[in-house]
């Protein structure tokens, strides 16, 4: 009978999709890890801190607006993220039980991706962002009195690093350069980290449903 | 429970939970749709209030110009009073400009960066020795040309040349 038991310990600890497991408390910790993206113009005259759970910008340090249903929406965002995290843990644990192996799977098939899909879906509008700003110099162009005020940009597309903005109206005797910088924080790191332990839970809740 | 209705049940939380969220949005704001789309301040005024650089270009930024000799003659002093309009500090890193004597041409500048505090005034001065031979007999504001300025606002850098500086020189 001890014998019995000292064999099923270590298969219970081995039927948990570990990956998943860790995957789902990254995601569920996600949200509150604040920022996953930092711009900077200036020093510290405009300051964009910006992940899908929020954006948050301040000018010459005065915050900046913030509608209640952009406000709102990122809650729906953080809600639907730490849903994905716990399904993602429940399934990943629920898995040592052969009664409930089929709905952890389930949990795991539908929670593992989503979070890949937020990351890729995230650099990918950063990336058309940046594209147009550099790309489109109309964007920052505007009329000074009967001068044409215009900027021109040359944003780093790798999202991290430095670029500056320049430019100015010749009529009026003015120009103009902002330096720009652009850092991926730690909790995109974290999110990449947990997108990535997510796809691999998909892939070892197969293996792990054999056991 | 069958895994269609499981798979049912999980795809349609996320929903609901978004759909939710919008809903409370509105209802927060007593069902305004325009207080719950902009919120309570107009944007429009409140990025005209942020945004600096239109206000910098309509602003007469040097006021009291003035450009004499120092009494014993041996210095050429130009002295202004720049008002900064702004809600942050700024650092003149720079300002230059070329005074007219008697056809020569004399490059005057600021000794060291001047640092102005948000809407704040500061009175700046540029002196040069003159030797015995440049001093003239007279002269006036008329004889300043190519006034330059290079101005830092918390890192971003300004360069205003004559015209920008609100046609005062």
């Amino acid at each position: 009978m001890p014998e019995e038991i000292t064999k099923q310990k270590p298969e219970v600890w081995r039927r948990i999709n570990w990956p998943g497991a860790i995957a789902g408390v990254l995601t569920i910790a996600l949200p509150f890890m604040g920022t996953w993206w930092r711009l900077t113009l200036g020093m510290d005259a405009v300051i964009m801190e910006i992940s899908p759970f929020g954006v948050d910008m301040s000018f010459f340090g005065e915050e900046a607006i913030s509608t209640p249903l952009f406000w709102w929406l990122c809650l729906g965002l953080k809600l639907g993220v730490v849903y994905l995290g716990v399904l993602l843990l429940v399934g990943s644990i629920l898995s040592i039980s052969d009664r409930r192996a089929a709905i952890a799977e389930q949990f795991v098939r539908f929670s593992a991706r989503k979070l890949l899909w937020l990351v890729v879906a995230f650099v990918v509008l950063l990336l058309i962002v940046i594209t147009l700003v550099n790309q489109l110099p109309g964007i920052f162009s505007s009329f000074i009195g009967d001068s044409f005020f215009q900027l021109q940009s040359d944003l780093p597309y790798y999202l991290s690093g430095e670029g500056t903005i320049s430019g100015g109206a010749e009529g009026v005797g003015m120009h103009l350069t902002i330096p720009v910088f652009m850092k991926l924080t730690r909790a995109f790191a974290v999110a990449v980290l947990a997108a990535t332990l997510g796809i691999v839970s998909r892939v070892y809740q197969k293996r792990v449903s054999i056991l | 429970m069958s895994e269609k209705i499981v798979r049912a049940i999980l795809r349609v939380i996320p929903t609901f939970l978004l759909i939710t969220c919008i809903v409370a949005a509105f209802a927060v704001q007593d069902w305004n749709v325009e207080r719950t789309i902009f919120g309570e301040e107009d944007p429009l005024k409140k990025a005209g209030e942020l945004l600096p650089f239109e206000s910098v270009a309509e602003t007469e930024l040097l006021e009291d110009v003035n450009l004499k000799f120092s009494e014993d003659r041996s210095k050429l002093i130009f002295e202004a009073v720049l008002n900064w309009p702004l809600n942050v500090p700024l650092t003149i890193k720079e300002m230059s400009a070329e005074v007219l004597l008697d056809g020569n041409v004399v490059n005057i500048s600021l000794p060291s960066e001047v640092d102005i505090p948000a809407k704040g005034s500061e009175r700046l001065k540029m002196e040069r020795s003159l030797a015995e031979a440049e001093v003239p007999t007279e002269i006036s504001t008329q004889n300043i040309r190519n006034m330059k300025m290079i101005l830092d606002i918390r890192g971003i850098e300004l360069e205003i040349g004559e015209s920008g500086l609100g046609g005062i020189i």
